[in-house]
């Protein structure tokens, strides 16, 4: 009986530890993925930055200003020019 | 006969090389034991010192934006170049290249790592372009290693420097509003375990022991457009007038927020080598001065609220001058009779004077007490200034007399605007927001809406014909407004030839919904009156930012056009 028992434990540790060496091997791989994940993540988040960044600077209302004066030549109408639609 | 010899011989020595070899074995298994299990935790930790490293992840700052999205401060990722000098030096043929790569002189660099041999770490540049990083990691020297950090930029520059504040090199904030929410901007690294190699390159990654948690976006109430208009406007006005500098306050009268804040002088707050410190001060917010005539229509609250007066009651402003003990308070002329829409109108300080010193002291001191003067408005912006309002026991008549129109009491722009916004707001005093608000707080009554309504009726007549801020009008809206032509306190009283222009006002009037103050600080020249030097920045600004915010004109009679009823959409 308590041979049978200790071989039963035996094989249940030997079991275990193989399962400790499969989660640890699974965990790094996991890791390593989650890793390349962030990087690409990061690289976004920065071209996302940088994008946004020239956006801003071609959008600055110093810069449409000068354009649509001297470029589109357009001018802000007088209060004699409007017309005001009542609701 | 050798063997038997031999045998007897060999037993002996067979007895001998095995108690040796079981010695030796002995020995080993010992040696084992000892290593293994006594020294195990000591050992095992050496070995982990040696190739394991704790390494941090660098989390970014978050972005500040205005109120429609529009970046104010981004952090992007950039490199610096760290090196441990010792190294470098080994790999000396390629130090011309990495020195030209950087724009260093060649022996300086050296100089620089021969005098720090015995450091392990030493930034040779920080935040540099990622393509230069990339030459440099190209180039593949020993002991030139990039640390990935963040720089921030602002993309509004100038417009919004003195607002949006900067970091320091490390990422903190410094200035602005940048220290006043540093809390929540910043991020915070996170760390992880790493394997590394002889050299110091990372093989792998072990765990994560804490994840990198990125700052959070700030929203400003600011409104980029409106702020960029209010700069150059501002901007402009100080250099035609060779002013010392200026502030720009927008407030919404709804809400409490800030529209735009400008102050000059100003500075880029991307490039600041070179620049004096005193440039980056928030004059706005931490500078204070006398209002001037710009508190008068609060004077006229107090006596409206007292219900000793109301709108059509006349006060004797002959002969243009009032003795108060032995001060006397002048008018720029002989005004006669006002009603008190007129004391207002042509500013007058003897007007003003008789009404306080009719009120006596504390009716007077409690609405400005009431509307937050003598204590910071509560912004939470670093270094705000609370202005002075002493408690009215000690005041004597002549303070009394003159503290009606604006003496001897002092706040800052964005106060002023405050208080204006209270009366634009019939008689609700909102807090203070540099941030976007989505639900506007409650606030607090300080005076009854049919006072502050009477009070604005009184301003309008300021920006119409006869009224001292003609200048302030804004085609197609109803403006209403109070000039201020401030003399400047110095250490030995008032300075006769240094100024501060004021204009205080909102629009529309009919339900007001920006508030705006515009302070030159010391005009040069003839022009020094707030009706000429302030008006003007105000109308302009003003103008702009009706239209960008889409606010529907209320004075429809100025419309030569005309008005059509739309169709029933």
């Amino acid at each position: 009986m308590k041979v049978v028992l200790t071989l039963v434990l035996a094989a249940a540790v030997f079991v275990s530890a193989v399962q400790v060496v499969l989660a640890q091997h699974r965990a790094r791989r996991l890791f390593a993925e989650l890793t390349t994940l962030q990087e690409t993540r990061d690289k976004l988040n920065e071209e996302w930055g940088r994008l946004q960044l020239e956006q801003s600077t071609w959008a600055t209302a110093d810069r449409i200003e000068r354009l649509a004066r001297t470029k589109l030549h357009m001018i802000s109408p007088d209060v004699n020019s409007i017309v005001l639609l009542k609701r | 006969m050798s063997a038997p010899r031999l045998e007897t011989v060999s037993c002996s020595r067979r007895w001998l090389l095995i108690s040796v070899f079981v010695a030796a074995a002995g020995l080993l298994l010992w040696r084992a034991y000892y290593l293994q299990v006594e020294n195990q935790d000591f050992l095992r930790d050496h070995g982990n010192a040696r190739s394991l490293r704790v390494v941090s992840i660098p989390a970014h700052r978050g972005m500040i934006t205005d109120r429609n999205n529009q970046p104010l401060a981004i952090s992007t990722p950039v490199a610096s170049i760290w090196v441990t000098p010792r190294e470098v030096l080994q790999d000396g043929d390629k130090l011309p290249r990495l020195a030209a790569l950087l724009h260093m002189n060649l022996r300086d660099l050296k100089q620089q790592l021969q005098e720090r041999l015995g450091r392990e770490f030493l930034y040779l540049k920080r935040r540099v372009r990622p393509e230069l990083a990339m030459a440099v990691k190209k180039l593949d020297m020993n002991g030139v290693n990039l640390q990935r950090e963040y720089k921030r930029y602002y993309p509004a520059g100038e417009v919004a420097a003195h607002l949006v504040g900067f970091t320091n090199v490390d990422d903190t904030g410094q200035e602005g509003v940048e220290l006043a929410y540093d809390n929540w901007l910043k991020g915070t690294p996170g760390e992880k375990r790493v394997l590394q190699d002889r050299y110091g390159r990372v093989v792998q990654n072990v765990e994560s022991l804490r994840p990198a948690r990125p700052g959070r976006t700030l929203h400003l109430a600011i409104d980029r457009r409106v702020q960029y208009l209010a700069y150059r406007e501002l901007k402009a006005a100080v250099q035609r007038h060779h002013a010392r500098g200026g502030s720009l306050v927008m407030l919404n009268p709804d809400t409490g927020e800030v529209m735009a804040m400008a102050v000059q002088p100003g500075y880029n707050p991307n490039n600041r080598s070179g620049l004096k410190s005193a440039n980056y001060r928030n004059r706005a917010v931490t500078d204070v001065f006398e209002p001037g005539s710009t508190m008068k229509p609060f004077t006229i609250a107090a006596a409206l609220m007292s219900g000793r007066y109301s709108p059509a009651s006349l006060v004797q402003t002959a002969p243009g001058y009032v003795k108060v003990l032995n001060h006397t308070i002048r008018d720029e002329s002989n005004y006669g009779v006002l009603n008190l829409g007129s004391i207002i109108k042509k500013s007058s300080n003897v007007g003003a004077a008789k009404i306080a010193l009719s009120l006596g002291p504390r009716p007077l001191y409690e609405l400005y007490a009431a509307l937050g003067f003598g204590l910071p408005t509560g912004s939470g912006f670093p270094g705000e200034s609370a202005g002075v309002l002493n408690s009215y026991h000690n005041w004597s008549e002549v303070q009394l007399a003159t503290i009606a129109f604006g003496y001897g009491i002092s706040t800052t722009a964005l106060h002023l605007a405050q208080a204006y916004a209270a009366i634009a707001d019939d008689g609700i005093l909102l807090p203070v927001s540099l941030t976007r608000v989505d639900k506007p707080p409650s606030g607090r009554r300080v005076m009854p809406a049919a006072v502050a309504r009477e009070v604005r009726k009184m301003l309008e007549g300021v920006v119409q014909r006869g009224g001292t801020g003609l200048r302030a009008d804004v085609p197609g809206y109803e403006v209403a407004g109070k000039t201020g032509t401030v003399h400047k306190s110095t250490a030995g009283g008032y300075a006769e030839d240094r100024y501060q222009s004021l204009f205080a006002g909102m629009a529309p009037a009919s339900d007001p919904k920006l508030v705006m103050v515009v302070v030159i600080d010391e005009p040069e020249g003839n022009d020094y009156y707030g009706g000429l030097v302030a008006a003007p920045v105000f109308a302009r600004v003003m103008q702009g930012a009706l239209r960008i915010l889409n606010i529907p004109p209320d004075d429809l009679p100025a419309f030569k056009g005309g008005t059509l009823m739309a169709a029933n959409r």
